[in-house]
C-alpha cells in the first residue's frame, strides 16, 4: 500500500535531514538501551555485593563472639610474650655468672700444693689471689690461667713471696 | 495551518538530538554514580573479608594454643613476677643451699631499683663450706626462678673452709596493662620464643604452700 502523506509539502523535511534525523533516533535509542542495561547491571552488582557483605560481617560477628570467649588465653598470650621478652633482657644483662663459671674450672684443676686465697666477681671481672707452696705449683697455675681461652685478658696484678705460706700471685682477668 | 516554533527541517533534527543528550546525560550521571558507589562498596568489601581473614587466623591461633597457655603463664610469672620475688628467693636460696652442702647465715634485701621495664631489687647473703660446694652454688643461682643474675660477689678461703659474700640483682616487671584490640592479629610465638620458653621451664620454680580453710573450732576458756 502506497504511504501517504498528508503534511503539506513545505513543512515536511528535506532528503539529507530526514536521514540525519533518523540516525540521530538511532543513536538515542542505542544510548537509552545502553543507559538501561548499565543501570540494570550496576543494581545487580550493587545487589550481590550487598549480600556479599551482609555475609562476610556476619561471619564477622560470629568470629568476634568466639573471640570473645577466648579472650583469657589471649590475655595469656600477651603476658607469656611480655615476659618472655623482658626475661630476654635479664639474660642479655651484664652478670658476673661467667666469672663465676671460669673460677669454677680455673679451681677445679689447679694442683694441691696451690689454693684459692681470695676472689672478687664483678661484672667483666674477676680478681683472684692464689697461694702456691712451691715453684711446681706456682707454674702448673700460671699454664693453667694461660690456658684457660674464655679470658680476653689476663694481668699479674701483683706477685710476693712469703716464707710461711710460699707464693702470693694475684691476678686480674677479664672475660672475653 | 498553524507552523510549529522551529521549521521542519530543524525539528526535525533537534528533537531525537535532545533525546540523545538526555540519554547520554543519564548514562553518564548512572555510569559515574554507580561506578563510584560500587567502587566503595567493593572497598568496603575488601576490608571487610580482611577483617574477617584477622578474626579467622586469630581464632584458630587462640583455639591451637588455649591449653597450653595456662601452663605457660603459671611458669613464666614465676620466672619473671609481677612483684618484688626477695623473699621468694630466700627461700629458694636457703633451699639450694641444703642441697648444697653450704651454710647461709645472713641476708639482707636492698631497695627496689626499676630501669626501663625492668625493676630489681638486690639480695647479699653470706655463705659458708668448701670452695668446690661455694662455686657450685653461685653457678646453681642461674638456674633458680625467678631470674636473677651475680651482682659481685668476694669469696675468702682459709683452711678449707671458704666464705663468700654474694649480692644478686633479682628481676621483676609489671604485668602488660593493654590488651590489643579485638581486629588485631595475633601471632603464636616465635622459635627463638620457643627456645626461650623452653629455658625457662627448667629453672626450678618455687613451690608455695596452699593452706585449705578450715572450721572454726572452739577454744577452751584457760579460766575454767
Amino acid at each position: 500500500m502506497a504511504a501517504v502523506n498528508l503534511l503539506p509539502s513545505d513543512i515536511s523535511p528535506k532528503g539529507p535531514v530526514v536521514k540525519i534525523s533518523n540516525l540521530i533516533k538511532s543513536l538515542a535509542i542505542i544510548s537509552f538501551v545502553t543507559f538501561l542495561v548499565l543501570a540494570l547491571g550496576m543494581v545487580v552488582f550493587f545487589i550481590l555485593n550487598s549480600a556479599a557483605l551482609k555475609s562476610v560481617n556476619l561471619s564477622s560477628d560470629q568470629l568476634k563472639t568466639s573471640i570473645k570467649t577466648l579472650e583469657e588465653t589471649e590475655q595469656g598470650l600477651v603476658l607469656v610474650r611480655d615476659r618472655i621478652t623482658k626475661a630476654k633482657q635479664v639474660l642479655d644483662a651484664e652478670s658476673g655468672l661467667l666469672e663465676t663459671e671460669s673460677l669454677g674450672k680455673i679451681t677445679a684443676s689447679i694442683p694441691l700444693d696451690v689454693s684459692l686465697s681470695e676472689a672478687v666477681i664483678s661484672k667483666d671481672l674477676l680478681d683472684v689471689t692464689f697461694v702456691a707452696t712451691n715453684s711446681q705449683g706456682l707454674a702448673a697455675l700460671m699454664a693453667q690461667i694461660i690456658s684457660e681461652e674464655s679470658f680476653a685478658k689476663i694481668e699479674l696484678v701483683s706477685f710476693s713471696f712469703n716464707p710461711n705460706a710460699g707464693y702470693v700471685p694475684s691476678f686480674s682477668l677479664k672475660e672475653k | 495551518m498553524k507552523k510549529g516554533l522551529f521549521p521542519a527541517n530543524v525539528s526535525a533534527i533537534l528533537i531525537p538530538s535532545a533525546y540523545l543528550a538526555v540519554s547520554i546525560l543519564l548514562f553518564v550521571f548512572t555510569a559515574k554514580t554507580g561506578i563510584a558507589k560500587i567502587s566503595e562498596q567493593r572497598k568496603g568489601l575488601s576490608e571487610a573479608r580482611k577483617i574477617q581473614g584477622v578474626l579467622q587466623q586469630k581464632e584458630n591461633i587462640l583455639r591451637q594454643i588455649e591449653t597450653e597457655v595456662p601452663l605457660q603463664v603459671d611458669i613464666l610469672a614465676n620466672v619473671l613476677p609481677e612483684k618484688n620475688p626477695a623473699l621468694t628467693m630466700i627461700s629458694q636460696i636457703k633451699n639450694l643451699a641444703a642441697v648444697s652442702e653450704t651454710t647461709i647465715t645472713t641476708f639482707k634485701i636492698g631497695a627496689q631499683n626499676d630501669s626501663g621495664d625492668l625493676s630489681f631489687v638486690d639480695l647479699n647473703f653470706d655463705i659458708d663450706g668448701g670452695l668446690t660446694e661455694v662455686l657450685s652454688f653461685m653457678n646453681s643461682i642461674k638456674a633458680l626462678a625467678p631470674l636473677s643474675t651475680i651482682d659481685k660477689a668476694k669469696i675468702n678461703q682459709a683452711g678449707g673452709i671458704a666464705s663468700a659474700n654474694v649480692t644478686i640483682k633479682i628481676y621483676f616487671a609489671g604485668y602488660p596493662t593493654k590488651l590489643p584490640s579485638l581486629t588485631e592479629a595475633v601471632s603464636d610465638l616465635s622459635e627463638e620464643e620457643k627456645g626461650l620458653l623452653v629455658t625457662f621451664s627448667g629453672l626450678t620454680l618455687p613451690t608455695f604452700t596452699t593452706l585449705t580453710p578450715q572450721e572454726p573450732v572452739s577454744r577452751e576458756s584457760p579460766f575454767d
